[in-house]
């Protein structure tokens, strides 16, 4: 699944909810992991499901359906305690629901936390380390400077 | 359309995944236990569905994380795999893999349903809005023939999702 096809799955969602749930609100739905990293445009590797760390309680019932979960909530530790203040929007939906994803370094530091080979694999990745260039990220340029290696 | 078997969904799910694009045995493998840990969940399904459990076995090079590849494996292989995916028993690594087949296995009848639900929704919005077909087919330059049938008698093979999307967002604009 690449950056198309988890644009397309959200689009979706956000068409069903707009045509079922009749109220005027709008909701919302922040995608992290490596959904969030290809969404950002930093790694284009495989993945099926969708991680989402937050998503409207009028929502939630959808997610599956779309292959999204909200699993990796549980983990919201891992994430800066202000991560919604740096929130990037997505350019899909906006019918009824708002996506975001969490920022660059706010999902680096999330799996730079996390014990998982899975989530250091994408850390790593020279995509991720080259996206820091020109940024005032402390966290990507520490790890440039000491040419982080996986072993 | 032939339906997605959890077989096909599999095959080409590691290959996507391999950082080599392959369903070799070896190269996954080897992958799997170096730097694409990712693989190893869709991999020993893959090995199991496919009945190459022994074949994967004697594929897996030794290694820091070999014994754990094989473990995982000698697991999975005493346990009726299907039935536990099924009931939602199998660790998450796996039940993962399994719901995402699911998923894509429902697309086409999910997007089906929802084109009717958008139908339902352009019906309703036409009414309070005093929208009519004309108006729409006019200024999105579709077809009318083809907007009328899936509009008048929920003819849903005569306009894409695409279409029906943008005749959902004109009307619910209008």
């Amino acid at each position: 699944m690449d950056y198309d096809s988890i644009l397309d799955r959200l689009d979706k969602m956000d068409v069903e909810a707009f045509t079922t749930l009749d109220t005027p609100d709008m909701y919302k739905m922040i995608v992290v992991g490596g959904s969030g990293l290809i969404l950002l445009g930093t790694i284009s590797r495989a993945t099926q499901d969708i991680d989402a760390i937050d998503a409207s309680p009028e929502i939630q019932h959808l997610l599956a359906k779309y292959d999204a979960n909200l699993r990796v909530s549980t983990y919201i530790n891992n994430f800066p305690y202000n991560f919604e203040d740096r929130l990037v929007l997505l350019p899909v939906g906006g019918r009824k629901i708002l996506f975001y994803t969490a920022s660059l370094e706010d999902i680096v530091v999330a799996k730079l936390y996390s014990a998982r080979d899975t989530d250091r694999q994408d850390v790593i990745s020279e995509s991720v380390l080259k996206k820091s260039t020109g940024r005032n990220c402390g966290i990507l340029l520490w790890m440039k400077m000491r040419r982080w290696q996986v072993r | 359309m032939r339906e997605l078997t959890f077989r096909g969904f599999l095959s080409s799910y590691i290959k996507q995944l391999s950082v080599n694009d392959t369903v070799d045995l070896q190269t996954l493998a080897r992958e799997a236990i170096t730097d694409n840990p990712r693989l190893k969940a869709p991999l020993l399904l893959y090995a199991v569905e496919y009945e190459k459990i022994h074949l994967l076995k004697e594929k897996i090079p030794k290694g820091e994380n070999a014994a754990e590849l094989i473990h995982m494996l000698d697991a999975l292989s005493e346990q009726n795999v299907r039935d536990e995916l099924e009931n939602g028993k199998l660790p998450e690594e796996y039940q993962k893999v399994w719901n995402s087949y699911l998923v894509r296995k429902n697309a086409p009848k999910r997007d089906g349903d929802l084109k009717d639900k958008m139908r339902d929704k352009i019906l309703a919005l036409q009414q309070q809005k005093n929208c009519t077909n004309y108006r729409i087919y006019t200024d999105l330059k579709l077809n009318p023939g083809n907007v009328n049938s899936w509009l008048k008698n929920g003819n849903s093979a005569k306009v894409s999702f695409k279409t029906a999307e943008k005749i959902l967002d004109y009307v619910a604009g209008y």
